[in-house]
């Protein structure tokens, strides 16, 4: 007699032959993969799982051989292959292996503790991301009761609720339900494990998530947040992993249920505690960031120099001269006397300086052709994200695509705008950067979008 | 039984009067009674046996096949074009061996039946269920036929519900695998362009972004190259995914394998296979090249033509082609190539892949592109309204759902054609239809309520695709973000991103309309809402 849990993952995967089934830790069994493979069974497959820590070993040949039918094959794990420096070979070599057991008449399926969108993208395809997503349904009082029979009917209903109809909450809380512990031992122990469980589940969703999380929940105190604000994988991602519930008619998504928001505040806390690796967002934004910083030097030197002529460096820094110095000085070169001894004094500038600086020159000279407004927007979105780099935190999903945003923005108009001269612009100066967004949540950026 | 109208079948039935047809069948209901049954439920159904055999074979002593031919309702309803055939067993333990088997016994009918539809009679009290566990397992679906003891009338109206159930149990618009023959839709106009290039000889490429159906395409390209004149036309088709990961294995491998493929294929159409032969087991450009040219020059083969379409192409080129030195094979593969299509006027090469770089790029890894503005690229359209539209209907009739032409309307608004918005979209739709014959409908307010559910359900694909995307076309990327966010006007992001623009527009990213640029509902979808 198999668990039921995945009854309906296998009844979907009937009328499928390819898919991908995220597994998330709050939807997963104390024995998930042998009451997955029951399930499938007992459904009629021929299940037979290919381990991708075996896949390392053997290859997917070996794995996936040709001349079989009437397989399902169960790829399992395939984030174990993420750890490899050649995984988007390993991915790439998989598609043929596949490609020819479905057309043998297999089925595949890929069962992942991860969400699809966490893979990293191959040359070429992916079988992961070609794969039909299996959405499992929340466990009922009924299923319950057929894994537990002892069970009352109140009992279930109540666990099952509680569990917000998650396998592994379900299963561990009829357990603690069942053992002879005290009322207030079992609520602890209750308590316990709905903490490593989210905790678990947010560490599966990976940093993109994490810090979309750790911004709405832990800096703005947002759990109900509307559908518009959210990217649609996004929230693809939290409900497959049990965390998001999606109200289509008030169009917000909520994020936990009430009762455990403490606790999934505490458990996002550990999980971003727990990142000690850089997400690979971050090569990308600090590459950008780079490039748009000493792009803006550039144009902004040369914006000076129009203005004021060779005497651009005492001449157009102002207030920032002193400390420019002071900053050299301590650093590198004890010896300088003023800004004018400086090759690059935009150098020392922090980005908000740098930006408040083209904003106040593109008053007087033509500047890349931007406005003054259009710089102070671009401080406005550009200097948390490099505040967020430069303090190490986790970027948010969004930053990149706001960096290269603005990087290509500034070469759209450096293209098509003559090089600096004195004289007012004449360009689109009352131009509203700020009704864009690149993808962040826009609902919940705090005043100042910092 | 309720509700089964016999008269709603009349209209052009079957009706088998052959005299040694029906000698046939009366030989088969004397060894299966039941079958006289299943006559009359059929005929209720406006249909008939067309053809009834006993097997040979010993491992089949004592059972029969027989052909069905549904009449015009059954035929619209599910979308059959062909007999059916059924197979009789005499024993009462059905046996997974017999399922197993009957796509073989379809191979040696007098006329070919559907080969995805199967029934089946055994006197087995357990074959219902057995054969709903066995189907899973099969690309095929196998429907029982009614057991003794009922009327023909609920014989009928039961082999109805059970063809429904079977085929409502399919959801085959979740396609995933390359489509040819009737499972292909539309494009044909690119079809034939190719199909023409590739006849002048000169090199095509085929370039979309991922799930727009290249691969489809190129195999139907092939299927119909090779089928318009099968003695004298050969189409190989490789794969390049398969490639090792190491970049100095990727040729030897290549090569090994294009011999592979290649040598079976001359030796059916009788060509030169000697130098081919004796290659190496890992040969080098110059020896593949010099046997290759062999076969090609060989007077066997002057009315002969060949293609061989590269697949995947990004994986042989890789994604960095600007860096030199990193893999010199690539375009020396390619300079070999395209020096075997100028020399040999009965050869060509058709590459297909995510990225136009390597027919645009001037320089592939720090050398000359042989293919540069020499070849020529071919980027992969939507579907049209009326190709989408046929695709929905006929994959749609064969699990038995109709659609309502708003309901059409109603999908092509939500996907312009996309080819994986269009299926999914249809996918998400068929999935929530009743298996009850009467409910499988589709209106335009069931497309509406998909819509959103559907959405969320592709997402995260549609998210890799995008960034898929961006890993070859980075700045396209870009440009998709500022269009979006109608932060410059299209003549400012036209004038300072024109290549970029112009590869958003091939893609079938961007749409101009109106003297502007306007997201595609696949773009509107990856880069959600504004």
């Amino acid at each position: 007699m198999t668990a039921g849990w995945y009854a309906d993952v296998a009844e979907r995967i009937s009328s499928a032959n390819y898919t991908f089934f995220h597994a998330a830790a709050l939807r997963r069994s104390a024995n998930f993969v042998d009451d997955l493979l029951g399930d499938l069974r007992d459904r009629g497959f021929d299940a037979l799982l290919v381990d991708c820590a075996e896949v390392l070993r053997n290859g997917w040949r070996s794995a996936l051989p040709v001349g079989q039918s009437g397989n399902l094959y169960v790829i399992w794990r395939p984030e174990a292959l993420l750890r490899r420096s050649d995984f988007e070979d390993l991915i790439r070599q998989a598609r043929p292996p596949v490609h020819s057991a479905l057309m043998e008449g297999n089925r595949v399926v890929i069962v992942s503790t991860m969400p699809q969108m966490m893979f990293p993208v191959p040359v070429g395809s992916s079988v992961i991301a070609d794969a039909a997503k299996v959405h499992p349904q929340p466990v009922s009082a009924t299923l319950l009761r057929r894994v537990v029979p002892s069970l009352s009917s109140d009992t279930a209903e109540r666990i099952v609720l509680r569990a917000r109809g998650c396998v592994a909450l379900a299963e561990g809380y009829a357990l603690v339900d069942r053992s002879t512990a005290s009322g207030n031992q079992k609520s602890r122990e209750a308590e316990a494990l709905l903490l490593a469980t989210l905790r678990e589940a947010f560490a599966e969703l990976g940093p993109e998530i994490l810090a979309l999380l750790e911004h709405l929940v832990l800096e703005c105190g947002v759990v109900d947040v509307p559908q518009m604000d959210l990217r649609d994988h996004w929230i693809a991602a939290l409900e497959d992993a049990g965390l998001a519930t999606i109200d289509d008619s008030t169009e917000l998504v909520r994020l936990f249920h009430p009762s455990w928001r403490d606790t999934a505040r505490l458990a996002l806390s550990q999980a971003l505690r727990a990142v000690l690796q850089p997400p690979s967002a971050w090569q990308k934004i600090a590459t950008s960031l780079f490039e748009l910083e000493r792009t803006v030097r550039s144009v902004v030197s040369q914006g000076l120099e129009a203005r004021y002529g060779e005497g651009w460096r005492q001449a157009g820094l102002g207030p920032l001269a002193p400390k420019v110095v002071a900053l050299a000085r301590a650093e590198t070169q004890s010896d300088v006397g003023s800004v004018a001894d400086l090759h690059s004094p935009l150098d020392w500038l922090v980005l908000d300086q740098l930006f408040a600086l083209a904003a106040e020159t593109a008053q007087h000279v033509r500047l890349g052709g931007i406005s003054s407004r259009e710089w102070r927007q671009f401080s406005e979105r550009v200097v948390p994200v490099r505040n967020r780099m430069s303090h190490m935190r986790l970027p948010r999903p969004g930053d990149l695509d706001e960096v290269r945003r603005t990087l290509r923005i500034l070469g759209a108009r450096i293209r098509t705008t003559s090089v600096p001269s004195a004289g007012r612009q004449p360009g689109p100066a009352d131009r509203d950067l700020n009704s864009v967004s690149a993808g962040a949540p826009r609902a919940t950026h705090p005043p100042g979008a910092s | 039984m309720v509700g089964f109208d016999p008269t709603a079948f009349l209209n052009k039935a079957v009706t088998s009067r052959d005299a040694r047809l029906l000698r046939h069948l009366k030989r088969l209901t004397e060894v299966f009674p039941v079958a006289a049954l299943h006559r009359e439920a059929l005929q209720m159904l406006g249909s008939d046996f067309i053809d009834a055999r006993e097997r040979k074979a010993p491992s089949e002593r004592g059972c029969w096949t027989a052909l069905v031919r549904f009449g015009e309702v059954i035929e619209r309803r599910f979308g059959l074009t062909r007999e059916v055939m059924v197979y009789y067993s005499p024993y009462d333990d059905l046996q997974l061996r017999t399922f197993e088997r009957l796509p073989r016994v379809q191979e040696d009918q007098p006329r070919r039946p559907t080969q995805d539809l199967f029934m089946i009679y055994a006197p087995d009290p357990l074959a219902e269920r057995k054969l709903d566990d066995w189907t899973v397992r099969e690309p095929f679906a196998v429907v029982g036929l009614p057991l003794a003891g009922v009327t023909p009338a609920e014989a009928a109206s039961r082999l109805l519900a059970a063809l429904t159930d079977r085929l409502a149990a399919r959801n085959l618009y979740e396609e995933t695998l390359p489509v040819t023959g009737r499972d292909f839709f539309g494009r044909k106009d690119l079809l034939i362009s190719l199909a023409e290039e590739l006849r002048r000889g000169r090199v095509c490429g085929v370039f979309g972004l991922r799930k727009t159906g290249k691969t489809s395409l190129v195999k139907e390209l092939g299927r119909r190259f090779e089928s318009a004149n099968s003695t004298k036309r050969i189409f190989i088709l490789r794969d390049l995914e398969d490639l090792p990961t190491e970049p100095e294995r990727h040729v030897p491998s290549l090569l090994a394998d294009l011999t592979t493929s290649l040598l079976p294929r001359l030796r059916e159409h009788g060509l030169r296979t000697h130098e081919l032969r004796h290659l190496p087991k890992e040969p080098e450009f110059g020896e593949f090249r010099r046997a290759l040219q062999a076969t090609l020059g060989d007077k066997s083969s002057a009315d002969v033509q060949f293609v061989i379409a590269f697949d995947e192409i990004e994986s042989f080129v890789g994604p960095e082609t600007a860096h030199a030195n990193q893999r010199p094979h690539v375009p020396e593969l390619l300079g070999a190539l395209r020096s075997l299509v100028q020399e040999n006027d009965n050869f060509n090469v058709l590459i297909s892949g995510l990225t136009s770089a390597v027919l645009e790029a001037g320089l592939l890894y720090g050398r000359e592109n042989p293919l540069f503005a020499w070849a020529k690229p071919f980027f992969m359209p939507p579907l049209s309204m009326e190709s989408a539209r046929d695709l929905v209907e006929e994959l749609g009739r064969r699990m038995a759902v109709e659609w309502k032409p708003e309901a059409l309307d109603v999908v092509y608004s939500l996907t312009e054609g996309h080819v994986f918005l269009h299926r999914t979209l249809c996918a998400r739709i068929a999935g929530a239809l009743p298996k009850d014959l009467s409910g499988r409908t589709v209106t335009e307010d069931l497309v509406l309520q998909c819509a959103r559910p559907w959405r969320r359900g592709i997402a995260e694909q549609v998210h890799q695709m995008m960034l898929s995307m961006r890993r070859f076309y980075p700045e396209e990327a870009d440009v998709l973000g500022l269009i979006r966010e109608e932060v410059l006007s299209s003549d400012e992001v036209e004038e300072a991103y024109p290549a970029a623009m112009n590869h958003l527009i091939n893609l079938g990213l961007i749409a101009e309309e109106g003297g502007g640029f306007q997201l595609t509902a696949f773009s509107r979808l990856a880069l959600g809402k504004k």
